[in-house]
C-alpha cells in the first residue's frame, strides 16, 4: 500500500467514524425531542430545552464538512506523484519561503447575501 | 408570513447525516411536507412526479452537483420547474460559485454550518422576494 493509499484509508475511516458518531448524536437528540413532547413542563422550559437540542443537532453538521474536506484532501494526495515524505519536505520549505500566492478566503453569509441582493 | 406547514419541500443531499439535520430543523420551524433525494438525478425524477413549492439542495454531490441540478431544473422543458424556489445549502462559499449560482437562477444560498434561525430567515426571504416581484 502506497503512502497515498494509506492516507486515503485513514481519511475514509475518519469520515466513517465521525458520521457514525454524528448519526448517533442526532438519534439521541430525536429521542429527547420525542420524550420532551410528552413531558409535563412549562412551555418556556420546553422551548428552552428544544432550542438546546436543536443547537446540538445543528452542530452535528461539522460531520458534513469533515467528510467533504477529507474527500478533497484524499483526492489531492491520490493525484500527487510525490511521496508523503517528499510532501513533508516541500511543506517545510514552503513554510520557510512563505505562501507563493494568497488564496482568497471563503465568503461569509453576509457577503453572499450582499452579492445576491 | 409564509405558512411553512403547507409547503411541499424537496431536500436533496447525498450525505445522509446532513439530510437528517436539515429535515429535523425544517420540522422545528414548521415544515410538515418534506421529501428527500440522495442525488440531483433522484431529485429531478421526484420533481417530475410531484409539484414542489421549495427545493433545498446541497452543492457537493456526484455525479450531478447542486449547480448542475439547479441548471437542469431551470432549463427544463417543464415550464413550472423554472419557478420553483431553489436554495443551495453548501460549504462552497467562493465568490465565483455565488455568481454562477445566481446566474443559473438560485433564489438563496446558505453557508454551512448554519443555524435554525438562518434557515428560517433565508427561506422566508425567498418567499418574501417572490411576493414582492409579483406585486
Amino acid at each position: 500500500m502506497t503512502p497515498a493509499e494509506k492516507a486515503n484509508e485513514h481519511l475514509g475511516l475518519i469520515s466513517q467514524e465521525t458520521e457514525k458518531a454524528a448519526d448517533s448524536i442526532i438519534g439521541l437528540c430525536e429521542k429527547l425531542q420525542s420524550q420532551l413532547r410528552g413531558m409535563d413542563v412549562s412551555s418556556d422550559t420546553k422551548t428552552a430545552m428544544q432550542d438546546t437540542i436543536s443547537s446540538i443537532i445543528q452542530t452535528c453538521s461539522f460531520q458534513d464538512i469533515v467528510s467533504q474536506r477529507s474527500k478533497i484532501v484524499g483526492e489531492i494526495v491520490q493525484s500527487s506523484n510525490v511521496s508523503v515524505e517528499q510532501q513533508n519536505v516541500s511543506y517545510e520549505n514552503s513554510l520557510k519561503e512563505g505562501p507563493a500566492t494568497q488564496e482568497r478566503p471563503p465568503l461569509s453569509q453576509e457577503e453572499i447575501d450582499n452579492m445576491l441582493d | 408570513m409564509v405558512d411553512f406547514s403547507t409547503l411541499e419541500t424537496l431536500v436533496v443531499d447525498d450525505h445522509k447525516t446532513m439530510v437528517r439535520i436539515i429535515c429535523n430543523l425544517l420540522g422545528e420551524i414548521g415544515f410538515k411536507k418534506i421529501d428527500t433525494a440522495e442525488s440531483g438525478e433522484e431529485g429531478f425524477k421526484k420533481l417530475r412526479k410531484k409539484k414542489y413549492d421549495l427545493i433545498l439542495s446541497d452543492w457537493n454531490m456526484e455525479p450531478l452537483d447542486g449547480l448542475q441540478f439547479l441548471k437542469k431544473v431551470r432549463t427544463s422543458q417543464e415550464s413550472s420547474f423554472k419557478n420553483i424556489p431553489f436554495v443551495l445549502i453548501t460549504a462552497e462559499s467562493k465568490a465565483e460559485n455565488i455568481v454562477a449560482a445566481s446566474k443559473a437562477g438560485v433564489d438563496n444560498y446558505i453557508v454551512k454550518p448554519f443555524s435554525k434561525e438562518v434557515l428560517e430567515k433565508k427561506i422566508a426571504t425567498v418567499f418574501h422576494k417572490r411576493k414582492e416581484k409579483i406585486a
